[in-house]
């Protein structure tokens, strides 16, 4: 399976013209809703909360948020967006009528999403930083791209179900079998090491728990686990590379057979 | 040579069969219609043409290569008219013809050309920079085959280009059908409309049920199918003609006699008897082959 990149490049540009015709839409759809989780929790529960992990609750609390947010994004833009794309609108085949093959599409929906899920992050990292809550700026701006690189990941897994949206699988199964549970059970608004034992080893199946083992750390200018570090980046790039080929299997079943 | 070439291409969804073992050729400059009844496996064979759904079995070759080994270069020489509107929705007109052709890698200049030609051609000038939700039936058809020309294809696939629209857009996708075929291009074209396809097309293929029931020129087909006058004449029938060995058909209430020379049949009819009497066309030859029963 080979990528054409003067297709990806033609099918950005096409995401682009979108992105900027419905950026507050987007904008609000991705930042606000994630601001108000860790204003809420942040300051609402922080009170309760003295300490945790080491440091003020809000600012465990802001790495965490972010690392989760693309979650979101990611499974409502490669289930809704796509099956909007394959079935209502039916622009993909539009655009398989020309060079631009399947891969290319996939692979930039991917992209597409992953960037315009970005600048929510790079906001609320500004928003945690009013709050005091980002003890290092750099480490905090190193896990940009391990988290662009995570919402890759996050989106390749969710496009799997995509191919199902509609026909036999509804949103609501999606964000009850796999979206909530990532996000509850990671260690997005608690320590995982302090969870009852069957919690750890459950919390191991989500990429967003390994996310957090590495973006954690450093948004709190602790020294990062190299090693670690690259064992979870090797398991995030194996699991990115099998759903991204099982999707392309899936919807190329569909599509085509 | 044949831009198209189909040797028993066949397609199944599960155990349906949608396509049957079909056989034709598309010869390059030519217009080739597809006609057929809705269900008789038109869209799927131009699919399959397009490499937007994998065979079942048999040889298809575009251009002389093998459909799932079509190349770039071979596949911008391709422009598809898909049968349900496909447009995008969140460009404007103009946008859904420019950012199509960056598709193609075209150079910019270049879409920019076609794309003001094309929204001329197809008299879609005024509305180049209105989304396109906005445009009527009509509009939306004539932008879509504009879209499949942005790359100046040379083989121009068109899924009922005029199905639902009033007499004047058809008259004029016609007119703009006839110009292409004038520029030497190639079609394979599919239409309920018989007139359309007597007008437009140089060859004809008959599908019905995933099989090919005939195929030939348009002329060919009425002297082969249903001579050149038909008669129909309401029951009950008279004697005399029911006993001629004249070609005929029941379709009911009435009976169709197939003639050259309509003589043959006048004077075996008496004074009194309801019938008409008209030159035999294509729609004739489409009901005579596919039958007159209702489809889906
Ligand atoms: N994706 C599909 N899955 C199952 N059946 C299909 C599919 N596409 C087409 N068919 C069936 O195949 C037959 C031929 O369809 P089609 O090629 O669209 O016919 P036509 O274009 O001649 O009206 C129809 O009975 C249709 O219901
Ligand atoms: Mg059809």
């Amino acid at each position: 399976m080979f990528f054409s990149i003067p297709n990806i490049a033609a099918l950005m540009n096409r995401y682009y013209i979108e992105y900027r015709q419905l950026i507050g839409a987007f904008f609000f759809g991705d930042v606000l809703e994630r601001v108000m989780f860790f204003i809420a929790f942040g300051m609402g529960l922080g009170r309760a909360v003295a300490q945790i992990d080491g440091v003020d609750y809000i600012t465990f609390l802001a790495p965490g948020i972010a690392a989760g947010s693309g979650v979101f994004i990611m499974a409502v833009a490669t289930t809704y967006g796509v099956s909007n794309r394959y079935e209502g609108s039916a622009i993909w085949q539009s655009w398989l009528a020309t060079p631009v093959r399947l891969q290319d599409i996939l692979l930039s929906e991917l992209i597409f999403n992953m960037l315009r899920a970005t600048p929510s992050l790079v906001i609320l990292y500004i928003v945690a930083y009013f709050f005091d809550a980002v003890p290092s700026v750099s480490g905090a701006i190193l896990s940009l791209p391990v988290l662009m690189f995570a919402n890759l990941v996050y989106g390749s897994i969710t496009l799997n179900m995509g191919v199902y949206l509609g026909r036999m699988l509804y949103f609501r199964y999606i964000q009850a079998l796999w979206v909530m549970p990532m996000y509850l059970f990671s260690g997005v608004f608690f320590d995982i090491k302090e969870a009852p034992e069957w919690m750890q080893v459950f919390a191991n199946i989500f990429p967003l728990y390994h996310v957090l083992e590495v973006v954690r750390p450093l948004v709190l200018g602790r020294p990062v686990d190299l090693a670690q570090a690259l064992i979870s980046f090797t398991v995030l790039s194996v699991i990115f590379v099998v759903a991204f080929c099982l999707a392309y299997n899936q919807f190329k079943k569909r599509l085509f057979d | 040579m044949n831009i198209i070439h189909a040797e028993n291409i066949q397609k199944s969804f599960g155990d349906f069969e949608a396509v049957k073992g079909v056989d034709f050729k598309v010869p390059q400059g030519t217009c080739v219609g597809l006609l057929g009844p809705n269900g008789a496996g038109k869209t799927t064979t131009m699919r399959m043409i397009m490499g937007l759904s994998s065979l079942s079995a048999g040889s298809l070759k575009v251009f002389d290569t093998p459909v799932d080994k079509v190349t770039r270069a071979e596949k911008m020489k391709i422009g598809l008219v898909p049968q349900e509107d496909n447009l995008d929705p969140d460009l404007s007109v103009r946008q859904n013809l420019e950012i199509y052709g960056s598709y193609f890698g075209l150079e910019k200049s270049f879409i920019q050309q076609q794309a003001d030609s094309l929204l001329e051609f197809m008299q879609l000038g005024e509305k180049a920079n209105n989304r396109v939700n906005h445009l009527s039936g009509g509009m939306k058809r004539r932008l879509i085959i504009a879209r499949a020309l942005i790359a100046d294809p040379e083989f121009i696939i068109l899924d009922e280009p005029t199905t639902g629209l009033d007499p004047q857009a058809r008259v004029l996708i016609w007119k703009s059908l006839l110009k292409l075929k004038d520029q030497g291009k190639t079609l394979l074209l599919t239409t309920h409309y018989m007139d359309e396809a007597q007008r437009l097309c140089d060859n004809i293929v008959i599908v019905d049920g995933g099989k090919v029931l005939d195929e030939g020129s348009p002329k060919e087909l009425i002297s082969r199918h249903v001579k050149n006058h038909v008669f129909e004449v309401q029951k009950p029938v008279p004697e005399a003609l029911q006993d001629s060995d004249i070609d005929h058909e029941d379709i009911g209430d009435s009976v169709l006699y197939y003639v050259n020379n309509p003589d043959k049949v006048k004077h075996l009819l008496p004074d009194g008897i309801t019938y008409t009497q008209r030159v035999s066309n294509l729609e004739d030859v489409f009901l005579r082959l596919t039958g007159h029963k209702l489809r889906e």
